[in-house]
């Protein structure tokens, strides 16, 4: 076994350090303009100032040490999440913080760098398959269900990362698709455009039937499945309409942005589209954000940083984070695509899809695409259970990208 | 088996078409949607109204009269309204629960999320304590404004008061907001559309709170406020504060005109009220209480009160009758103490000998006016309705019967009666003997005590007609007043102010004798059913060039001679000398005594 030692990938460490460094700046301005003495970016310097340490320390010990731990890890982190839901912290309706050393902490947070380091542990010692990858993937179940049984939808979504790193090995395509579209229909029926999804079915059935006139074999198939689809969105309906109670319904519609909540999630959502908007292509300038100086967002510090972003910094601003994110994603794909080590692949895309994921929910809801559903911007928003967990996947990965060969095994 | 690929196709195409995803959606809000900016614009620019100072009012003297304070309006927004203690809220604002909470209710209907008053101009004094508390409790925002500050304390009915608009205000005019303050009387409502000046507009910025953060776009869009007009009257201060004086504890009223250019310099209406306490915080208390007082202070006695104005309109009858050609200059007539015709006696005051009509006026003989009166209203030959009408005209063109046009609120026309007025009254058949009581200025005729100055003021000024008025300027504008000349010869003029000038030289107005002031005169006594008759004095001085023209009334004052002409006297004296003669202190003590009223 040749052991020829790699360069670190720099570049994805550079990119965090950007976007680190950039967070603190911004929470400074925010924390300046709207009247300071929150105290909110000294502790995020501190977070990040801790991640570092303890990304050095990554990088000090060997990969295979770490390897070692990872169902250490991922005990640790299970058993953490079910502290959090028996004796844990309420903050904002989630059941999802524990106090250590007098530090609030989510366990979930640490459950996904687990979940990416064991999954992918377990996953490349494995043939590469569907079945292998669909395997793979109920590592992300037990954590899953704990953050929903914390009721905390954002973080469950999230696993939602596995499987869609796992499509590198074998995972369904088409199952993530059809995950994804069955999201949006549950949204849609929530919203109650169930008479535009009919149609919808309809007309795709048509244009399916005028396509496939000539194979014949198929068009069984096409009814089938237009059918089947049909079905599913009647069930959700009736789901919702019958078995929720009133109560649940507005609240699931309140989160769908379709109940106007003056100071709810519609509130928040309209604020967040007014400071964006307000920034225009070149921003107000750092501090000078109108509605990010007023605290017109709430939660604009967590997961509404975005907003001040946008704001102070505009389009211009706003699409070069969007550029960081894209870049720190696609670099560590394409740097792994050439190692050797199906492991650090696999673990590459698992935390690449992890932020994927992050950036997806988080976006999307302070862009008004999606519900609003709380989860942070990775190592953008404060708070540091965040920051450290991605921090921990980051370090992990520059741990292992330097070590192309000597994991060859 | 599958064989690992370099990486997933899948995953990196799905991760780029998010990002384009988000990023097309983030270029859609912060550069193609301009509805959306508009309304980030309209949730933190607030369009402001900014209240113009209202115009001021000067004296003749150009001396301030009326001016302006800073004062505030208490404004909620009910939707951040947080309030734990009603009945504190309510006490610290002077509004029993009740009342607070109808305002309340009021704003609420007008906006829940725009601030609109609670309570409206309060003054600085009683806002600093308000504003120590309110400004803790969310959703109570104040607004600058302005109350009027008064430099003369006797010129409530001149000037007039403001209350707030009302509802019809608001549907009327869309230039008043809930909390504007209107003139209801006087000058502050006949110049309402010059005082008020023109609102401005300022963006602010305001944050999540609704408070204000600064001007938007550096107040490229505000539109600045345009100052109320000034209003320069013809009012003379400390002859309005004599006059006042002299009026007190009577109920009555004294207008005093220059006669040449009909200026007003001073205009009493008694009893009279206090302009400042419009502006208290129990102002509607006060207002209530001045409507139930039995002595009615808001009434205008100078404009609105109509008396039957008696003897003193005999200088207007000689006039008339010379104009009849039924006396001459050198007429005579035996007073034999009545005038009587058939069943009908007038009775007259003792009995006298008269060789020219000008010594009728100096004694007030009735029985030669209504033997003059009946000559007139007979002089055709198709019978006294012609004559009548005739008469009704001549004293339409001294301002009888008809309003003078004075430039403030609530004048009345009086009431001069013609052929078909009795005819309404009687049927047909009366004749010049039903109606004899005009001609000693009874009956039917009635006159308000602004007429009677502007009468007076015509034979003082050579037969000029010059509508009576307060304001000679606004701004810089100097005001154009109607004039009018009456076709009166000289001579008949010369001799009626003669017989004016004996009444005080040696007729019935002796008391009113001036030291060196040669002035006219004629008293006057109007009968009044519902009690003790009232007090009437018309004059002017001095006799040459007359500078003022004065009509009194002093209600339930007796004899003219008993009030109303010493009070004009001491007005004449006053206005002309700017003191009063020693010799004559021991009067101005007298008329200046209470007269005694049954409720």
């Amino acid at each position: 076994m040749v052991v020829s030692r790699q360069k670190m990938d720099w570049w994805v460490l550079i990119i965090y350090l950007i976007i680190s460094v950039w967070s603190i700046l911004t929470l400074y301005f925010i924390d300046v303009s709207s009247g300071g003495a929150s105290g909110v970016w000294q502790r995020q310097v501190m977070w990040l100032a801790i991640s570092l340490v303890v990304g050095f320390v990554i990088l000090m010990i060997d990969s295979q040490l770490i390897l070692s731990f990872s169902w250490l890890f991922y005990t640790i982190a299970i058993l953490l999440m079910l502290v959090a839901i028996v004796q844990g912290q309420v903050v904002r309706n989630i059941h999802a913080w524990v106090v250590i050393g007098g530090f609030r902490f989510q366990p979930v947070e640490l459950a996904k760098v687990a979940t990416a380091l064991i999954t992918a542990r377990w996953v490349a010692r494995r043939k590469p398959s569907v079945i292998t990858a669909v395997k793979g993937s109920l590592w992300a179940v037990l954590p899953a269900l704990l953050a929903l049984a914390q009721k905390d939808w954002g973080s469950a979504m999230t696993f939602a990362a596995v499987p869609l790193a796992l499509t590198y090995v074998g995972f369904p395509w088409l199952l993530v698709i059809a995950g994804i579209a069955l999201y949006l229909v549950l949204l849609a029926v929530i919203a109650g455009y169930i008479k535009y999804l009919l149609i919808l079915y309809g007309v795709t059935l048509l244009v399916l039937i005028l396509i496939f006139r000539k194979q014949k074999e198929y068009i069984k198939y096409v009814f089938g499945g237009v059918v089947l689809v049909t079905l599913i969105t009647l069930s959700m309906e009736w789901a919702f309409t019958k078995v929720l109670k009133p109560y649940q319904q507005q609240r699931l519609k309140v989160l769908v942005g379709q109940e106007k909540d003056p100071r709810g999630a519609a509130y928040n959502v309209i604020q967040a589209e007014n400071a964006i908007a307000y920034g225009g292509l070149t921003g107000t300038g750092l501090g000078q954000g109108f509605f990010t100086s007023f605290k017109f967002v709430p939660e604009q510090t967590t997961d509404f940083i975005f907003c001040a972003v946008a704001e102070e910094t505009g389009f211009i601003g706003g699409t070069i984070l969007m550029v960081l994110y894209i870049a720190l994603i696609l670099r560590m794909i394409i740097y792994v695509s050439k190692h050797r080590s199906p492991l650090v692949k696999i673990y590459a895309h698992a935390i690449a899809s992890f932020f994927l994921m992050h950036i997806l929910i988080n976006l999307g809801m302070v862009l008004g695409l999606l519900p609003v559903i709380g989860i942070p911007l990775p190592l953008f928003s404060y708070g540091g259970s965040q920051m450290l967990s991605f921090s921990l996947m980051v370090f992990i990965y520059l741990n292992f990208s330097r070590e192309r060969y000597t994991l060859l095994r | 088996m599958k064989k690992l690929e370099d990486y997933s196709k899948f995953f990196v195409g799905f991760a780029i078409a998010v990002f384009l995803i988000l990023w097309i959606r983030l270029a859609y809000i912060q550069l193609y949607a301009s509805a959306l900016k508009e309304r980030a614009e309209q949730y933190i620019v607030e369009k402001k109204v900014v209240k113009p100072p209202r115009g001021l009012i000067y004296d003749r003297y150009d001396s301030i009269l009326v001016a302006n304070e800073p004062a505030y309006d208490i404004m909620v927004v009910p939707a951040r309204l947080e309030i734990k203690d009603t009945k504190f809220v309510a006490s610290l604002l002077g509004l029993s629960v009740q009342e607070f909470k109808e305002r309340l209710q009021r704003a609420k209907r007008y906006s829940r999320i725009v601030a609109s008053p609670i309570l409206s101009a309060v003054h600085p004094s009683h806002f600093h304590t308000m504003q120590t508390y309110l400004s803790m409790i969310p959703g109570f925002t104040f607004r600058r404004g302005f109350i009027r500050k008064y430099y003369n304390g006797h010129l409530a009915h001149v000037v007039g008061y403001m209350t707030e608009v009302s509802k019809e205000d608001l549907e009327k005019d869309s230039f008043y907001m809930p909390g504007d303050f209107i003139g209801r009387t006087g000058l502050e409502h006949f110049y309402e559309l010059e005082l008020r000046g023109q609102k401005g507009i300022r963006y602010v910025l305001v944050d999540a709170f609704g408070r204000e953060r600064g001007a938007y776009a550096n107040g490229k869009y505000d539109i600045p406020p345009v100052p109320g007009k000034s209003l320069y009257t013809t009012i003379d201060p400390n002859l309005q504060s004599f006059a006042s004086s002299l009026m007190e504890g009577k109920r009555g009223a004294i207008v005093a005109i220059e006669p040449a250019t009909g200026e007003i310099l001073a205009f009493v209406s008694s009893p009279d009220f206090s302009l400042d306490s419009f502006w208290h915080n129990n102002r509607s208390s006060y207002y209530v209480k001045l409507l139930n007082q039995p002595d009615k202070p808001l009434f205008n006695r100078g404009v609105s009160a109509t008396y039957p104005p008696g003897s003193t309109i005999k200088p207007l009858q000689t006039l008339f009758a010379f104009k009849m050609n039924v006396i001459n200059h050198y007429t005579s007539w035996f007073c034999p103490g009545a005038w009587v015709r058939g069943s009908l006696t007038v009775k007259c005051h003792g009995s006298h000998f008269l060789t020219t009509p000008k010594e009728a006026i100096q004694h007030s003989c009735n029985s030669f006016y209504c033997e003059v009166f009946y000559r007139a209203l007979s002089r055709y030959a198709e019978g006294h309705r012609k004559a009548l009408m005739q008469w009704k005209e001549y004293l339409n063109e001294f301002g009888f019967g008809k309003k003078t046009g004075v430039d403030i609120r609530g004048e009345k026309p009086g009431l001069v009666p013609d052929t078909s007025y009795y005819d309404r009254m009687y049927g047909t058949w009366w004749k010049p003997t039903t109606i004899i009581s005009l001609a000693i200025g009874q009956g039917e005729w009635l006159a308000t005590p602004i007429q009677l100055a502007t009468y007076v003021s015509v034979i003082a000024n050579g037969g000029w007609f010059v509508k009576p008025h307060f304001v000679r300027k606004i701004d810089t504008f100097m005001l154009e007043w109607d004039s009018v000349k009456i076709d009166i010869p000289e001579k008949d003029l010369q001799h009626v102010r003669d017989g004016m000038k004996k009444v005080i030289e040696e007729g019935t107005a002796r008391i009113a004798k001036i030291p060196d002031i040669e002035w006219a005169g004629k008293t006057g006594t109007a009968q009044n059913p519902h009690g003790e008759d009232h007090s009437l004095f018309v004059g002017f001085a001095p006799l040459d060039s007359p500078r003022i023209a004065v009509a009194v009334m002093v209600e339930n004052g007796g004899f003219g001679s008993r009030w109303a002409a010493p009070i004009a006297s001491f007005i004449v004296e006053y206005y002309l000398k700017g003191s009063i003669d020693s010799s004559r202190l021991w009067l101005l003590e007298r008329v200046k005594q209470p007269i005694k009223y049954e409720q």
